[in-house]
């Protein structure tokens, strides 16, 4: 044979060379060209010279790369370099105490906020098939102008898009039991507990094949489909039947409430809904029961009662826009006329289930009963994490060079010996990976022990997962580029030191250079520490500020009861409202639709009276009774309230409507006096203003005020609230329970305080609030362990000046000044960048409120001043010290 | 040492430089498996599997004649030695014991349901 085309390609040729064992090069390299040489006969030179790469690259294997390691020198210098680490640990205790806990501290608040940010990012993929199940959204728009973004729909629209959309493979109409039931178990001898269930939902047999909710028994197909069938969870069976759940099959529950008042047949237990689930039940009941109530068999209700929210599984091999483009417009296929004469435009569209909770755009947060924590807290959770590692390897490496001046002496005796720089430099990095390794073990121990406490704290189930990938691929990282990162600046520091000048003096050249870098890194530090210290200020300044302003309402000492469910008459309500208004203690009584912090009852459009169809505005109303502003003590402004009767021939005038002052200015009623008599067309029908009330806070502070409604409503057993006048709450609680059970037998009475209540719409800003504060804690905590560390060292090596200084009679004072200095002119410094940059960020966070604390420079100067105050502890401690120092002592030893 | 087990793919390695002897090296092994099995064998993976078995002692190797379509490398051989021998017996000799241990109604399953 002779050579025929082509030499293989050279670079592929020389890295086989490069990496291959030499005694098995030739063959190896002999095997490939052959094959090579074939293949270019056969098919080609392109073909046969990419093939060879590929065979080149095949060979990467550990029987043919060589070693790439002088494993003659490597093995006992790796564990000489160990035993000078672990040496040198012990030799300085406190050092290595300092940089380890700061190195473990900053681990452990990254391991923690790592597992709390991929806690947030798993939400529904549980789901099997959750890269294919999305929401039903709903876009209005009034004349053109965006109104709202919603979920919720009618009924028929499911069953529309099952057929017009072959897109989409399966839906399922949710539908909550608005108001919660009254859940007892049935078949029971004597009187078995009835409890209050607020997480029901009805809904379809697709929903199990749309989720991957586990059915633990029943079967799933069949469970929904016949019209008395319950599905509960686990959590439910427990509750009510007790740790065993062999029999549970087939018992039956008898649910009362707003929409079903009989016993249900149990066809199945689910496992409990996992906590990152943006959907959360304890029991389902099947839809076609809800269906056949008389509120949506009336006509026009498929579309009218806009009461169910529809989940959709997609086609594998369909992409959302298709179906989104497909059912865009599917709402005026239904509803033309009806749409088209209010000026009304309704675009669908689909959400994936996992934008649900943290990216959603749905805008009315009436219906969501999710948490929600948005992206941007992901986002900075994850910089705050990042800054907190910084910080802490910021401090090993500022630690590992000022140690410079004393290790000056073991590097030069070493270089003296003959020792090269890359053997000093891997005798650094060693060190370096021991401390890291260290640390890393004691900073998951710490997670460890951490995670369910803050879990807790935060009321979320967090615990540490070893086989995320994310956790696998950090540990992974801090362990191995951890120690090469902080370890290699301060490796070629140390390693740099010339033999003679270390080994001459303790002053070296380019000291000077190395304390800016770690003035910088310092710097650096606090800077962050300042912000995260303002941050927390702020924030915190912001939750107390929410909590304590005056709301509109007076909910100190007001009780909520949430009305009962089953036996409801209006004379049982009679005689419990005279009975409990009987009570000494009882001031007021009211009963309502709705009550401040749980939402209006419905929103709607509403116009005055003279103007145009299409100058509809949004309109937020809820039902009161008479004693409800009292009972509240909101301020009424002009007109009379519910309390004071109103003499008017036509019914509907004799009620009318209160409004807020901000409706005055939304639908242009002029002053609160004018817009007495008046007339707004609400939802169609015209309600005369009978009184305007001053503006208040019905929902959070986040929400600035809105134009709301209040109808007249003569009793309702929605909530009962109750002014109590009483520092004995206890007493007056068991008298009005007495006359709760009283009037209404087989109810459970449920109560809560308001300002409680109101203030539990703070929740996640107080979990936000609490997650800032732990990490700003934890990274002061690592800038103060580095600035001691610093500081301590400065001490030692400055030792013989203090004791100079001392002889010559500087006072202990002046001394501890003299060194604090240095160290509080870099925190002013850091302060100042610090400030500009803090600025923007709260700003940024309070435009989340509508209501939001000034920005005034007490919110700055505080933590500064705090923050000073802990790191001028901090160094003083040590400069203390040498302060009181004997001096001679220091001085003897030359 | 796990002994003389030979793991599948080694076997066939060692079956196959059996077959070709004495022209047994990596691309005609490789090409052999390929032909008689059908898989897509690599030549990285026939000269692991080479690696093994030369450190087991079951194969021994000699470099041979150097050919210009080899850009002039040497090819090397592979022969089966006789502890190769002796574990290719023993491989075979388990097998055909476990075959005889099954008994007659388990190899009769139906394969239609």
């Amino acid at each position: 044979m002779s050579i025929q085309g082509q030499p293989p390609p050279r670079i592929a040729q020389r890295f086989l060379r490069w990496f291959c064992k030499p005694e098995l090069l030739e063959e190896i390299e002999g095997d490939i060209e052959e094959d090579y040489y074939y293949r270019q006969q056969d098919k080609g030179k392109n073909y046969a010279a990419f093939w060879y790469c590929i065979d080149v690259v095949r060979f990467l294997k550990p029987f043919a790369v060589k070693s790439f390691v002088k494993t003659q020198t490597f093995n006992p210098m790796f564990s000489i370099n160990s035993k000078l680490a672990f040496r040198n640990l012990a030799k300085n205790k406190l050092y290595s105490f300092i940089n380890i806990t700061g190195l473990a501290i900053g681990i452990a608040a990254c391991l923690i906020i790592t597992q709390y940010v991929l806690f947030q990012l798993s939400f529904d993929r549980f789901h099997s098939k959750s890269d294919r199940i999305y929401r039903v959204l709903t876009t209005a728009y009034q004349n053109g102008e965006y109104g709202n973004t919603g979920l919720y729909c009618g009924f028929a629209l499911a069953p529309a898009l099952l057929k017009d959309v072959p897109e989409i493979e399966q839906a399922a109409r949710v539908h909550p039991y608005y108001g919660g039931a009254i859940v007892q178990r049935t078949g029971q001898k004597g009187g078995v507990r009835p409890f209050f269930e607020e997480e029901v939902l009805f809904t379809e047999p697709s929903f199990f094949s749309i989720f991957s909710f586990e059915l633990l028994q029943g079967d799933a197909h069949t469970a929904l489909s016949s019209p008395n069938a319950v599905v509960i969870t686990q959590k439910i069976a427990d509750k009510y039947f007790g740790s065993s759940h062999d029999a549970i099959i087939g018992q039956s529950l008898r649910i009362n409430g707003g929409y079903t008042n009989e016993e249900f047949t149990i066809t199945g237990i689910l496992k409990d809904v996992p906590a990152n689930s943006h959907l959360n039940f304890d029991i389902l009941l099947p839809l076609q029961k809800v269906l056949q109530s008389n509120q949506y068999t009336q006509p026009g209700a498929d579309w009218g009662w806009t009461n169910f929210f529809v989940y959709a599984l997609l086609n594998p091999q369909v992409t959302e826009q298709q179906a989104e483009q497909k059912i865009a417009n599917l709402m005026h296929q239904y509803r033309a006329e009806e749409l088209e004469s209010s000026g009304t435009r309704e675009v669908l569209s689909l959400e994936p289930i996992l934008d649900v909770h943290l990216q959603s755009s749905i805008d009315n947060e009436d219906g969501e009963q999710a948490n929600k924590t948005d992206m941007g807290t992901i986002y900075f959770l994850i910089v705050i994490a990042l800054f907190i590692l910084v910080i802490a390897w910021i401090n090993f490496i500022n630690l590992s060079t000022a140690k410079a001046t004393e290790r000056g002496v073991e590097v030069g005796i070493k270089k003296a010996m003959g020792a090269i720089r890359p053997q000093l430099i891997a005798q650094f990095l060693t060190e370096s990976f021991w401390i890291n390794l260290i640390a890393v073990a004691l900073g998951l121990a710490i997670t460890y022990l951490l995670l369910p406490i803050m879990g807790e704290v935060i009321d979320l189930p967090l615990e540490l997962t070893w086989n995320a990938p994310v956790i696998q691929i950090l540990l992974l990282t801090l362990i191995v580029v951890g120690p090469v990162l902080a370890g290699l600046y301060p490796a070629f520091i140390l390693s740099a030191y010339r033999s003679v000048n270390a080994l001459k003096s303790q002053k070296s050249g380019g000291q000077k250079d190395r304390f800016a870098v770690r003035k910088a890194l310092v710097v650096f530090q606090f800077v962050v520490s300042t912000l995260l210290m303002a941050g927390t200020f702020a924030v915190s300044k912001q939750l107390r500020y929410m909590e304590n302003r005056d709301t509109g309402f007076q909910m100190d000492q007001v009780l909520v009861i949430k009305g009962p469910r089953v036996g409801v008459s209006l004379e049982n309500f009679e005689a419990f409202k005279n009975q409990v208004k009987s009570i000494a203690t009882v001031e007021s009584f009211a009963s309502s639709r709705s009550i401040p912090g749980a939402g209006y009852s419905f929103a709607t459009n509403a116009r005055r009276e003279d103007t145009e169809q299409s100058a509809v505005k949004r309109i937020d109303a809820t039902w009161i009774d008479k004693g409800f502003m009292e009972t509240y003590g909101m301020e009424l402004i002009s007109g009379r309230d519910f309390s004071d009767a109103y003499d008017s021939p036509d019914e509907m005038d004799r009620n009318g409507v209160l409004v807020s002052e901000e409706a005055l200015k939304v639908f242009g009623l002029g002053t609160a006096e004018e817009a007495l008599e008046k007339r707004l067309i609400i939802s169609g029908d015209t309600s005369l203003i009978r009184g305007v009330v001053k503006d208040h806070n019905w929902k959070s502070l986040h929400k600035g005020y809105v134009a709301s409604a209040f109808y007249y409503i003569p009793a309702t057993t929605r909530y009962f609230s109750l002014k109590i006048n009483s520092q004995n709450t206890k007493a007056t609680l068991e008298q009005i329970e007495e006359k709760y059970h009283e009037a209404f037998p087989g109810n459970p009475l449920e109560f809560f305080f308001m300002d409680d209540f109101f203030n539990r719409q703070y929740e996640q800003d107080q979990q936000f609030a609490s997650i800032f504060n732990a990490f700003a804690g934890f990274a002061i905590f690592a800038a103060c362990l580095g600035l001691f560390g610093l500081a301590s060292y400065t001490v030692v090596q400055k030792a013989k000046e203090i004791g100079i200084r001392k002889v010559l009679g500087a006072g202990s004072l002046q001394i501890t000044l003299l060194f604090s200095k240095r160290y509080m002119v870099l925190i002013l410094i850091a302060n100042l960048l610090a400030v500009p940059l803090a600025y923007l960020a709260i700003h940024k966070w309070l435009q989340n409120f509508a209501f939001s604390i000034p920005i005034r420079a007490n919110l700055f100067i505080v933590p500064i001043v705090i923050l000073a105050a802990i790191a001028l502890l901090t160094i003083s401690f040590q400069t203390l010290k040498a302060s009181f120092s004997n001096p001679v002592k220091n001085l003897r030893s030359e | 040492m796990k002994g003389t087990n030979l793991g599948e793919f080694q076997e066939l390695v060692l079956l196959t430089i059996g077959v070709l002897y004495p022209e047994a090296y990596g691309v005609s092994i490789k090409d052999e498996i390929r032909k008689k099995t059908g898989r897509k064998v690599t030549l990285s993976t026939v000269h692991g599997a080479l690696n093994r078995l030369e450190k087991k002692g079951l194969v021994s190797s000699e470099f041979g004649e150097a050919t210009s379509i080899r850009g002039g490398k040497r090819k090397r051989y592979f022969t089966i030695t006789s502890s190769g021998v002796k574990a290719l017996e023993e491989t075979r000799e388990q097998r055909e014991e476990l075959w005889n241990a099954i008994p007659q109604q388990a190899l009769q399953v139906k394969l239609t349901t």
